[in-house]
């Protein structure tokens, strides 16, 4: 029986990195999950932003919401340079980092803009705990071929970073 | 902190063919366990209603994983095996950019929910990816999450849904609240197997 939820790449961070990219992806699935462990930054304050084929325009937006224990709140922001999947690294006290599911809908398709749904949390973290989620938008009718993880401020420090290939009927 | 002016210097490159390719004899995941059951995707003429029917009972749960456009403010519904009585229940939490909400429909006659669907601009389809968990159960109520987004209109949502029937799930009907959902909408049905 076919893989119909398959693994296509890992990269696991173990130095210092301000970027890093999934290339050549393969045009045979309906939607791509990216999966974000452990993430923590160098120092506090930033977060993980995603770029499609190296666009590096004003075409992204996102809705989020997210709430700590104490306060729930949401933002929203349209033309953007990148599109963010979580709302901030941790920076790995209590041993934790920051947790995202990214969802890239129909990736795949010349027809449509690109709508990403995210899931996070860093329930450990001391400057940043808490759950939310992200919708998010490319405004490209483009098939989604590389995807580029980007530290929006301070570099990753550790992060493992799984993309999956779901393919439909 | 900014959100609007990140840096960006690319300094790792990697292939998803080189690392796949290494990767492909260390896999765990188990063929057949996350399987494609079915994916329907609208063509030129629109549709108001798309069915899944005789979903076998041979899977732990399932996942609907969809991208709609329709008629403004318009919302997609989901009903289990025609069932159209006040046998459904949902609880949102949501937010818009402004303002976060949370909201419990009184019991209807269907559930409201996995995605939004505006049609105001070309191309601008909403999103979700709902869970029906255990829905081959004939001991328990049927129990549904979804996470769904919509950017036309903006909305991050939350839903969790309950359908009051011991039935096995069968068939879902997935309905737009007016109109047709709009060409290339798209809906895929996946089944979960457990151990």
């Amino acid at each position: 029986m076919a893989i119909t939820y398959e693994p296509l790449a890992t990269n696991t961070i173990s130095t210092s990195t301000a970027s890093f990219s999934f290339n050549s992806i393969s045009g045979n699935y309906t939607d791509l999950v990216l999966v974000a462990s452990n993430v923590t930054s160098v120092s506090a304050g930033s977060w993980m932003g995603l770029r499609f084929n190296s666009d590096t325009g004003f075409n992204y937006n996102f809705t989020e919401m997210f709430g700590n224990g104490s306060t729930v709140n949401t933002y929203r922001a349209t033309g953007n340079t990148l599109l963010p999947i979580n709302f901030y690294n941790g920076t790995g006290v209590n041993q934790t980092g920051f947790i995202s599911v990214t969802h890239i809908m129909n990736y795949s398709n010349s027809t449509t803009n690109k709508t990403t749904l995210t899931r996070e949390n860093n329930a450990g973290d001391p400057n940043y705990p808490g759950a939310g989620a992200i919708c998010g938008l490319w405004k490209s009718t483009s098939a989604i071929t590389s995807i580029t993880v980007v530290a929006s401020v301070s570099n990753f420090n550790s992060g493992t970073f799984t993309l999956y290939g779901i393919k439909a009927a | 902190m900014s959100r609007y002016s990140p840096r960006a210097r690319l300094t790792n490159t990697i292939s998803t063919a080189a690392v796949a390719n290494w990767f492909g004899n260390q896999f765990i995941a188990i063929p057949g366990s996350f399987e494609s059951i079915a994916t329907q995707t609208v063509g030129s003429s629109g549709a108001s209603t798309i069915t899944f029917d005789n979903i076998p009972n041979t899977y732990s749960h399932l996942q609907l994983r969809m991208i709609a456009r329709g008629p403004s403010t318009n919302y997609v519904t989901m009903r289990f095996n025609n069932d159209s009585g006040n046998n459904y229940a949902g609880h949102f939490l949501y937010a818009n950019g402004s303002s976060v909400s949370t909201a419990s429909p009184a019991t209807s006659t269907t559930l409201l929910l996995p995605s939004r669907a505006y049609s105001a601009t070309a191309n601008y389809f909403g999103a979700a990816v709902t869970d029906i968990l255990d829905y081959a159960s004939t001991n328990k109520n049927k129990t549904m999450r979804s996470l769904t987004g919509d950017d036309e209109s903006p909305l991050i949502m939350f839903i969790t849904g309950l359908w009051m029937s011991t039935s096995a799930v069968t068939r879902i009907d997935l309905i737009t609240q007016a109109g047709n959902f709009s060409q290339y909408s798209q809906f895929a049905l996946y089944g979960i197997k457990g151990a």
